[in-house]
């Protein structure tokens, strides 16, 4: 079909209805590496600024870390810049399965697989290991990317009022007769930046049969004693049936995510989820960058118990 | 106020509402346009009215337009009732 006038028209109404609903977003172009101190272009054209960036997941501080750009440099020199191949034909190097074996350490895990982004990550595993004989029953206020994953997945839909645990319970009461139940909740929530209270939620799903999978995007690398997450904050390490996470955040704020947990549900995403079997995934020199980070923050927990002084909205402690 | 409406309503309130939420609900108060329901949790709704009145509601006609009062609902499960 031609793009004719009419559909011009139509997309330039669209655009205008988002721009009156106050909702269009405009981009503004760093003309720096990642920083708290950057230098900003905004709008468009206009005379550069500095300005204190107050709004980056550089958690940790990472992004730009000497230490991580010079591993990011070695592994391009050393392992070359893209794979021109998905992971199962011949786009997986050493340092990949490295860097997944360092991140199911990390998380307290039995095995990982990585993905483009945890966007994809979201996307791709509960389609890979629900069926319609399932039920999913996820907290109302998960990221958008678990919502999109979840439409993609046969399996039955069920929410919960955000945090209520009573409500969870009365909905795996109700959802008894499914063959599994599997309990989603972000970690740390996105938008309010509350944390889920991973205690109760582990305590219901051992109660009542029931798989947990949590999206530690926004916990990764800072919550809890050591920053492996908020299982590590609720004391469940080892108890998460699926971790999702994201290194585009704290862990070095490049590209890329994963999905991690018991091996057999890895095994299934490995076999059949779209995003991993149809999409290049983290190209070498993020990945390089990437096990540079996971060196750093398993050496010591000095970024992490900086930012631990400063108040997180919800947070137990 | 008939009873499928009552149901509904006491469904809604219960389901949707935080204890604190001291909103009014009626029978045509806007549940989706109002920020009531959202898309993603208005399926558990779809399957109390689906196994209540012992229906099913195709997908199709699950639109949020459908399910923005409990006065739309009404008409869309006695629609599919009298089907």
């Amino acid at each position: 079909m031609a793009y004719s006038e009419k559909s011009r028209e139509i997309y330039q109404t669209e655009i205008k209805g988002i721009k009156d609903a106050g909702i269009f977003k405009e981009e503004r172009y760093i003309h720096a590496p990642q920083n708290a101190d950057i230098v900003v272009e905004f709008p468009d054209g206009a005379q550069l600024k500095k300005v204190i960036n107050m709004c980056a997941n550089n958690y940790l501080g990472l992004s730009s870390h000497p230490d991580v750009v010079k591993a990011a440099h070695e592994g391009l020199d050393h392992r070359g810049y893209g794979m021109s191949s998905v992971r199962f034909i011949c786009g997986t190097q050493d340092i990949h399965r490295q860097l997944e074996g360092k991140l199911t350490k990390f998380l307290g895990t039995e095995d990982t697989l990585l993905f483009p982004s945890c966007m994809d990550a979201n996307a791709g595993v509960f389609e890979a290991v629900l069926t319609d004989k399932d039920i999913m029953i996820a907290d109302r206020l998960v990221h958008a990317s678990i919502v999109d994953g979840m439409r993609l997945c046969k399996a039955m839909q069920d929410t919960y009022k955000h945090s209520d645990m009573e409500h969870l319970e009365e909905k795996l009461q109700e959802h008894q007769d499914k063959r599994f139940r599997l309990i989603i909740t972000d970690g740390v929530f996105s938008m309010d930046g509350d944390l889920a209270k991973l205690d109760k939620i582990v305590e219901l799903a051992e109660k009542y049969d029931s798989m947990v999978f949590v999206d530690e995007s926004h916990a990764s690398g800072f919550i809890g004693k050591t920053g492996r997450g908020t299982h590590e904050h609720c004391g469940v390490l080892g108890r998460i049936d699926i971790i999702t996470t994201t290194l585009g955040k704290a862990l070095g704020g490049a590209s890329g995510g994963c999905v991690s947990g018991r091996k057999e549900l890895v095994e299934l995403c490995r076999q059949k989820a779209r995003p991993y079997l149809f999409s290049n995934t983290v190209a070498p020199v993020i990945v390089s960058g990437a096990l540079q980070v996971m060196d750093l923050i398993s050496k010591t927990t000095e970024r992490r118990d900086k930012l631990s002084g400063i108040p997180i909205t919800g947070a137990s402690s | 106020m008939d009873e499928m409406k009552q149901m509904i309503l006491n469904y809604v309130k219960k389901e949707y509402l935080e204890e604190d939420d001291d909103r009014e609900v009626t029978e045509t108060t806007p549940l989706i346009s109002g920020g009531i329901v959202d898309s993603f949790s208005m399926v558990s709704l779809k399957r109390f009215l689906e196994r209540k009145y012992s229906i099913q509601i195709p997908d199709a006609d699950a639109s949020p337009e459908a399910f923005d009062s409990v006065n739309k609902i009404v008409a869309l499960v006695n629609r599919f009732k009298k089907g």
